[in-house]
């Protein structure tokens, strides 16, 4: 049996992946999960300045699952390569690095830094809904938006960060969008390797004895249980339109949840929020797709992926 | 090392109509906490509530078992109320730093306990160390009404001066523990030798404590109750402001970083945090 999957030029000997945000540097998960028997791991987002990150309660809990308006607190692009970096070299798997940045030439100045520290793949966050955009064109004069609400500024960013590095490149795109075919179809163009389907829904939940929003940041995103099939959803309708791999997440609990989504056309998954319930979760994600395989007599993953019949 | 156990439920005990008492038999795990640690508790075969409920150590019983105190306050504590006992929940733990004892060995006055509310729960567990270490211990405790006053007698066996205060004034005190604690502080002999303060409660109560230490200059180390999202340091849900300090007092505010109480807390010094928004 063959596990092994390829995002790009890089191979994974599993598709089990961890999603950006849900599994800090890993090391905090070194005492549950063998971490090399991981695809990959996906880092919580760098930023090229660090950053403090939103203000409290950055955290609800609602029906089957949970709003996060974290706003991308980390340490830094320098402090990430010089502390968490060599750290997450050594653990035996894939590392994909998740990045955030304002402009075109800031997400090039990351990877470039990335590339030359050793980092093979990168994963471009354009969907945070917890942070503040740039306008990308000055001749726009339309709020800013998320980055991947835009085809355009997908476009922009993608080709731009594609035309001067040479790593693996994943677009993560944001299901707050009318038809996320056409943003998928812009990354694709623009030189994407693989597209992250999906982040987190924008979302709210209301305290009604204070009438005050959960959230310090009013709104944030919405991931768990509660949304598997939306992602499901988009993932089915993107596999129809792209030709590159998308790495399916959105609610993932169990292996037969992961199973659903290759079905629907992702070839590799990311458990994200499942990882804060149960932190050994990947684990049992990754025994519980190879004894499917093998109660089904499958030798290769492409014998599942995008096989739903419709 | 972090261990991820089922464990069986021995006790699930109503103390008052909304606190209770559980127990859980968790043999590999009761031996390796310390007093202010938690565990991250799931509840299993259901997403709603879809997180684990980060629930303070009460004591440890019989080398094997641990006691934990919990308020009925939503759904999660709700559905564990109605477990049984031989049921089985998810533990996560040893979680967080507890507090910090080193901070008393040189320090040769009486221990101050600070309890507001279900804040009471970790000072069983802190009691019984600090009798092994012979410490004179007074312990300051809030409640809203006397009807939810637990554990006092557990603390009194333990050799506490426990001092009660009530919103309400149902007994004790009537005000808050804050008040009750100043007005003790207020007599000079009551602070020599110097007391240390450990204290435990929601975030209003704490930041009231800190102007009561700041003004009688006495330092000590507070532990927050937080919703937490993985309880492990990863997920940055759960974070506090903090601050460079001294002991000998707060800095002025030059760096602020949000510090994740689940792994770099709960416990902190009391001239850490940053109260204001």
């Amino acid at each position: 049996m063959d596990l092994s999957i390829k995002i790009g030029k890089l191979k994974l000997k599993n598709p089990v992946t961890v999603a950006s945000g849900t599994f800090g540097y890993a090391e905090e998960f070194k005492d549950l999960v063998k971490l090399s028997d991981l695809g990959a791991i996906i880092t919580k987002t760098i930023t090229k300045e660090p950053r403090l990150g939103n203000a409290t309660p950055r955290l609800a809990e609602t029906a089957s699952g949970m709003l996060n308006a974290i706003g991308l607190q980390n340490e830094g692009l320098d402090n990430f390569i010089k502390v968490k970096l060599p750290k997450l070299k050594k653990m035996g798997t894939k590392i994909i690095v998740s990045v955030s940045a304002n402009s075109a030439l800031e997400f090039i100045y990351c990877v470039r830094k990335l590339k030359d520290a050793g980092v093979e793949a990168v994963e471009l966050n354009l969907s945070c809904p917890n942070i503040k955009y740039a306008k990308l064109k000055a001749s726009n004069n339309e709020k800013a938006r998320i980055f991947a609400q835009v085809a355009d500024d997908t476009y922009t960013l993608v080709s731009a960060v594609a035309k001067k590095t040479d790593v693996v490149l994943i677009a993560k795109l944001s299901p707050n969008v009318t038809d996320i075919t056409e943003i998928a179809i812009a990354a694709e163009k623009a030189g994407a390797d693989a597209l992250s389907l999906v982040n987190t829904f924008s979302a709210m939940a209301i305290d009604i004895d204070t009438c005050n929003p959960r959230l310090a940041n009013v709104s944030g995103g919405l991931s768990g249980p509660a949304i598997k099939p939306i992602a499901l959803k988009m993932v089915y309708d993107v596999f129809k339109a792209v030709r590159i791999p998308i790495i399916g997440m959105g609610g993932i609990m169990n292996a037969d949840d992961a199973i659903e989504f290759m079905i629907a056309g992702a070839t590799a998954i990311s458990v994200g929020t499942a990882n804060f319930v149960n932190p050994g979760v990947s684990m049992e994600v990754i025994a519980g797709i190879k004894s499917y395989c093998k109660k089904k007599k499958i030798e290769n993953l492409k014998q599942i992926i995008g096989t739903v019949k419709t | 090392m972090l261990y991820d156990l089922k464990a069986k439920i021995i006790k699930n005990k109503k103390l008052t109509p909304s606190i209770y008492y559980l127990e859980l038999k968790i043999p590999k795990l009761a031996g390796k906490l310390i007093p202010g640690q938690f565990l991250h508790v799931r509840l299993l075969g259901t997403t709603d509530p879809l997180l684990r409920r980060p629930l303070s150590v009460n004591r440890i019983v019989n080398k094997n078992n641990v006691g934990i105190v919990y308020k009925v306050v939503g759904k999660g504590t709700y559905l564990l109320k109605e477990m049984a006992v031989g049921e089985t929940v998810d533990v996560l733990g040893p979680l967080g730093n507890g507090f910090d004892l080193s901070k008393i060995e040189n320090n040769k006055g009486p221990v101050i306990f600070v309890a507001g509310g279900m804040g009471i729960a970790p000072f069983v567990f802190l009691a019984k160390y600090l009798r092994v270490k012979k410490r004179k211990v007074i312990a300051f405790v809030g409640m809203d009404t006397k009807k939810e006053l637990v554990v006092i007698d557990e603390l009194k066996k333990l050799g506490c001066k426990v001092k009660v205060s009530t919103d309400d004034g149902s007994r004790g005190f009537k005000g808050y523990v804050s008040d009750m604690l100043e007005k003790y502080l207020a007599k000079p002999q009551t602070r020599i030798p110097k007391p240390y303060i450990y204290a435990c409660g929601p975030k209003p109560m704490l930041k009231a404590l800190r102007d009561v230490a700041a003004s009688y200059n006495l330092k000590g180390q507070v532990s927050l109750d937080e919703m937490m999202g993985c309880g492990i340091g990863a997920c940055l849900g759960c974070v506090v402001k903090t601050r460079n300090f001294t002991e000998q007092g707060a800095k002025e505010v030059k760096e602020i970083v949000y510090k994740r109480i689940c792994k770099d807390g709960p416990v902190f010094d009391i001239n850490e945090i940053i109260w204001e928004d």
